[in-house]
């Protein structure tokens, strides 16, 4: 699993791949982490989180939204992400942890929200496809 | 024609500074860049045009989409982008228990214009062509805008006390005495609305011609070309115009007169009249105003006054074609006039507005017989002996359609009458079955049209003939269990005290049987004490009672959406976090400030939170975060963090009316609630400015503007707590408005329909988040006089720190402005429109800024004879700006002007080329400029060089009349994220 940080205009783009869906939600959300810091450091406290949607794309975005919902009431860093994803029925779901940087340990800027705009989430031949265009 | 090739998009010129992109394809409306061909090249290098184009899409757009000179690629809208978007409440009806759009299966019944109804499914291959029945004041037709299919969902079935279903999902929107509610959120015992009046179904006429020019070979040219113009000739049974033309004559057969020369006369009530006007001007004829006038009338011998309301009509092609169509020239009671001959090949509905509009004319209106039973509505016409053969047949032939659509009626009656003076006549007389069923048949499929009174009667006859209806069901199931269990050998004296229904009642189905179906019992109320108390709106919708909602499976549903009112959209995902700008003046010169910038910008750092995880100037608990929400700056004031001035020089003085904290989610408060009072990062900032260019002397001195001036600028938004709002009502609206979505070009531009449940709950969070907002500026604000006390050594008082003003430059506000409408009134894009008026819309502005002029009511008092301010912030190392709203910005903007520079290059670019210490280093020794960040990387991100041209911007603003500046600011001490 692996992200590239990609250029836009106002704001910054995620783009990553994994084996599975899994690895690419966790990819994305690493993605993310480093789209608002460079240098992490090795400490914090890993916490768990879990995500239902209707879709794959919504599962994808509303896990995004509740790593930027921690951060901000926990006041850490979601970094090293982990994730599991399943789906039953019409119910998609996503057990995930982080491992959360205090903020004030770090100097990150803000990653304000997530946005459909351009996303990209698909499987390709060589595993998952993950594009997500985030509001600086 | 000069136009500018932006690659995808050629623009056409409209004038200097304003292009066009034409309205092609799904736009509802076209686009408008409002740029210098050097921007435009800027903002054609991005997806802001065609973002614009999407936006275009958005049902309910007016007039045009706009681009303002900064706008740059934004999600789903463009940054700088303004719509203007129709924002009035409304529904449509699928028949029984719901309104507005959503989820219903694909048999629910919709109400079409011309007394129609048709399956929703069936409108797919036809919905375009369709006007659907919109419950607005008053009950009125809309063309329908949408048709989607929105794949299998649950579905539940929903019958209220008085007999009426409908199926629909559990997020399908139903009227109720509350506003719109959710089926999910509904339950036996609640109320909601309903339209009795069902119509008849749908079905396309045989295509026939009934008159040709042939027709008309007498008359001269002239008169021909009156009615070839209008599409009256040759007339067909499908044209539209027929549809008019045969309630205005069913409607003047009974209470019309032909008057002098050419004229038509039609008397009835005033708002009948008006009905009919109107129905005369959709066919292309001018119709007189109402007259009134009071007459002296005899009858029996009293005599007695009464006001007569009539209106003519003067067209003598228009009474020609009437009289073509059947309309008799000489007395009705001696003519010999009867059925016309076309009607009974057109279909049932067609027949049924001329036969309607003759009911609402001639026959009475439902009244009681005695007690619960109702009259049978009768019609009567006096013949001569001479013509009564005619007369006969009108009647016969009026009882085949009748039934024919399951009505029964009485034999045809005829008595001898006082014959007038010059004839021997004969009264005729059909009136309608009067058994319950027949009756709820007639009123709801055909009943009476162009009169109110008895369309108002009607519906209270249905409601009540339902009502005893089931009445009589329940104590028919009554009298069968006592029966049986009699038989069965249960003690009556129990089942007299297990049935809610009086004792003899129980002893009758007991021992002696009964024949025929029960009466509704002594206690059932009578009709006319019913129609005293129940109550039918000016719309003709009546409360109702939910009986049960049961689940009922899977099914394939549908959405439509009118244009009226239903269908317009609140436009989410572009109204973000509410981020806007304050101005806060000193008496302060440049001079008082050179010299301590390191020490003024290194105590404001200390004190103004900033970046990701810096808290806030206050921490607070959910009380006090709802009280911000709903009351805004107010609270501010109340706390101490405000002065009453602070409040006088705010937008909507700092308080948002309409604000919901419960319309919040839990997850957004629990975000704000550590930010309140903080920065943010991103190109958010607080920056010390000196005044350094002052336009307009005159504005200048009311804003409270010189030159050399010290101000403090605060640029931020609602924080976290707007984006989770956002974010939010994002993912709801995906999840109600599925099939809506689909049919707009980019996810990012969900919508709600204005109206919907949905729609108003976003508006009051979004309402509430511009509060938070307010009061997050306002924090900063404090601290910021706090700040210049400390360093400067005065009370900020002294300093003169007063508020300049606070403008959100990302919201969308109800507001009234003019927009085009079509010869029917209906709001339409420019190319269409042939008048305008006053309309309420949804105006989105996403990185636009309110520019009111001069004079404008919404301005605050203290600048309303001079304008709107308007703030511009610009990038670190260019000036911001402060003009005033310029007069054409109501007709070109919406009332609205540029919000910023506009970015130019990538954040990750400009990381790449700039680096975050090289840029501070070089604004303080090259400009005096003194920058404190949280992060390197957002100074490196936030450099100069990645902004547009704010000059040319605001150049753009002043030119075209939108926002004229004021007074141009430059940084001396810069803080952010």
């Amino acid at each position: 699993m692996s992200f590239v940080l990609r250029e836009h205009t106002a704001d910054v783009a995620v783009e990553a791949t994994g084996d599975s869906l899994a690895d690419a939600f966790a990819a994305t959300a690493d993605g993310m982490a480093a789209a608002m810091c460079e240098n992490v450091p090795f400490d914090g406290d890993r916490f768990d989180l879990a995500v239902t949607a209707e879709s794959r794309e919504s599962l994808l975005f509303d896990y995004l939204d509740e790593l930027i919902y921690q951060r901000d009431v926990r006041n850490v860093l979601p970094v090293d992400n982990r994730a599991t994803v399943s789906r039953s029925d019409d119910v998609w779901s996503v057990q995930a942890s982080s491992r959360g940087v205090p903020l004030q340990t770090i100097s990150a800027r803000e990653i304000k929200a997530v946005t459909y705009s351009e996303m990209v989430l698909e499987e390709t031949q060589d595993g998952w496809h993950a594009y997500v265009v985030l509001d600086v | 024609m000069t136009t500018y090739d932006a690659g995808e998009f050629t623009l056409e010129k409209v004038r200097e500074y304003v292009w066009k992109i034409p309205q092609t394809g799904e736009m509802r409306v076209p686009g408008r860049v409002l740029a210098s061909e050097e921007l435009l090249a800027e903002i054609s290098e991005d997806l802001s045009l065609k973002q614009l184009k999407n936006t275009t899409h958005l049902p309910g757009i007016q007039k045009y989409a706009i681009a303002m000179p900064d706008a740059h690629q934004g999600y789903g809208f463009p940054v700088g982008g303004v719509a203007g978007i129709d924002a009035e409440n409304g529904v449509i009806s699928p028949g029984a228990v719901g309104y507005d759009i959503n989820c219903l299966p694909g048999s629910t019944d919709v109400r079409l214009s011309f007394g129609r109804r048709m399956e929703l499914e069936d409108l797919r291959e036809r919905f375009e062509d369709e006007r659907a029945i919109v419950a607005g004041d008053e009950l009125t037709d809309s063309p329908i805008r949408l048709f989607t299919e929105s794949g299998t969902k649950p579905v539940y079935r929903v019958e209220t006390t008085r007999g009426q279903t409908i199926q629909a999902t559990a997020e399908h929107p139903f009227l109720t005495p509350d506003g719109m509610v959710e089926l999910g959120d509904l339950g036996p015992g609640d109320q909601t609305i309903v339209q009795p009046f069902r119509g008849l179904e749908h079905e396309d006429p045989e295509a026939f011609t009934i008159l040709t020019e042939d027709d008309f070979a007498d008359a001269n040219p002239q008169l021909k070309r009156v009615l070839t113009d209008r599409n009256l000739l040759p007339l067909r049974s499908t044209d539209e115009e027929l549809n008019y033309l045969l309630k205005i004559l069913g409607f003047h057969l009974g209470d019309g007169s032909l008057g002098g020369e050419g004229q038509l006369w039609f008397y009835g009530e005033p708002e009948d009249l008006e009905s009919i006007r109107e129905d005369v001007k959709s066919i292309g004829f001018t119709p007189s105003k109402v007259y009134s006038r009071d007459r002296q009338h005899e009858i029996d011998g009293s005599s007695f006054k009464a006001t007569e309301h009539s209106f003519k009509t003067t067209s003598k092609a228009l009474r020609r074609l009437l009289i073509e169509l059947g309309l008799p020239e000489d007395s009705k009671i001696s003519s010999e006039f009867s059925t016309p001959w076309f009607l009974d090949r057109l279909a049932d509905w067609q027949q049924a507005l001329f036969y309607s509009a003759f009911f609402g004319a001639e026959m009475n209106a439902p009244a009681a017989q005695h007690d619960t039973n109702l009259y049978c509505p009768k019609v009567s016409q006096n013949r001569t002996v001479e013509t009564v053969d005619s007369g006969r047949q009108f009647f016969e032939d009026m009882a085949a359609f009748l039934s024919d659509v399951g009505i029964e009626t009485n034999e045809i009656e005829s008595f001898e009458t006082d014959s007038n003076r010059d004839h021997d006549t004969i009264r005729l007389r059909l009136g309608i079955k009067n058994d319950s069923q027949n009756l709820i048949r007639f009123f709801s499929t055909v009943g009476y049209r162009y009169n109110r009174d008895k369309q108002r009667r009607a519906i209270k006859a249905i409601e009540y003939l339902k009502r005893k209806e089931r009445e009589i069901v329940r104590r028919e199931r009554i009298a069968s269990e006592v029966q049986a269990r009699a038989d069965g050998g249960e003690p009556v004296r129990e089942l007299k005290e297990e049935y809610d229904i009086n004792d003899r009642f129980i002893e009758r189905s007991a021992w002696s049987g009964r024949e025929g179906r029960p009466r509704p019992g002594e206690t059932f109320l009578d009709f006319e004490d019913f129609c005293e108390d129940f109550e039918v709106q000016e719309n003709l919708t009546v409360t109702t009672t939910v009986d049960s909602i049961e689940h009922v499976g899977e099914k394939t549903v549908y959405d439509i959406g009118v244009e009226h009112d239903a269908h317009n959209f609140l436009a989410n995902g572009f109204v973000v976090s509410n981020c806007g700008v304050r101005m806060l003046k000193t008496n302060l010169t440049y001079a008082d400030v050179q010299g301590r910038e390191e020490e003024l910008v290194d105590a404001l750092f200390e004190a103004i939170p900033a970046g990701l995880g810096g808290g806030g100037v206050v921490q607070t608990d959910v009380d006090t975060l709802e009280d911000v929400l709903e009351r805004g700056v107010d609270w501010a004031l109340e706390e101490g963090y405000a002065v009453e001035a602070d409040l006088a020089h705010c937008e909507d003085e700092g308080v948002r009316p309409g604000a919901d904290p419960d319309a919040v989610s839990q997850k957004a408060k629990d975000r704000g609630r550590q930010q309140l009072g903080s920065l943010g990062s991103g190109n958010h900032f607080l920056e010390v400015q000196r005044v350094t260019d002052v336009y307009r002397a005159d504005v200048a001195e009311r804003f409270g503007l010189k030159e050399d001036q010290i101000v403090v600028l605060i640029h931020c938004g609602s924080r976290g707590l707007g984006h989770q709002v956002c974010t939010d009502y994002l993912r709801d609206i995906e999840q109600a408005h599925q099939g809506l979505l689909e049919q707009l070009p980019d996810k990012e531009l969900a919508a709600a329909p204005a109206g919907s449940h949905l729609a108003e709950e976003y508006y009051a969070a979004m309402n509430a988040a511009i509060n938070f907002a307010w009061v997050n500026r306002q924090l900063i604000m404090h601290r910021t006089r706090e700040v210049f006390a400390d360093v400067f050594d005065r009370d900020w008082r002294d300093m003169e720190m007063e508020l300049l003003y606070d403008v959100a430059h990302n919201i969308a506000k109800k507001e009234t402005h003019d927009v085009g409408v079509d010869p029917e009134g209906r709001p339409v894009g420019e190319a269409d429109a042939v008048d305008s008026e006053e309309r309420e819309l949804f105006v989105h502005r996403k990185g636009a800024t309110r520019a009111f002029p001069a004079g404008h009511p919404e301005v605050p008092a203290a600048y309303r004879d001079v304008g709107q301010p308007i703030i511009i912030p610009g990038s670190m190392g260019s000036g911001s700006y402060v003009l005033r709203g310029g007069e054409n910005s109501l007709e070109e903007t919406f009332g609205s002007t540029a919000h910023g520079a506009g970015r130019l290059m990538s954040r990750t670019e400009a990381k790449n080329i700039y680096w975050g210490e090289d840029v501070q280093d070089d604004l303080r020794e090259t400009q005096q400029i003194y920058v404190k960040a949280e992060s390197g990387a957002t100074v490196a991100e936030e450099a100069p060089g990645v902004y547009k041209d704010v000059d040319e911007v605001v150049r753009i603003s002043d030119e075209l009349g939108i926002g004229d500046r004021v007074a141009r600011t430059f940084p001396v001490c810069n803080i952010k994220g």
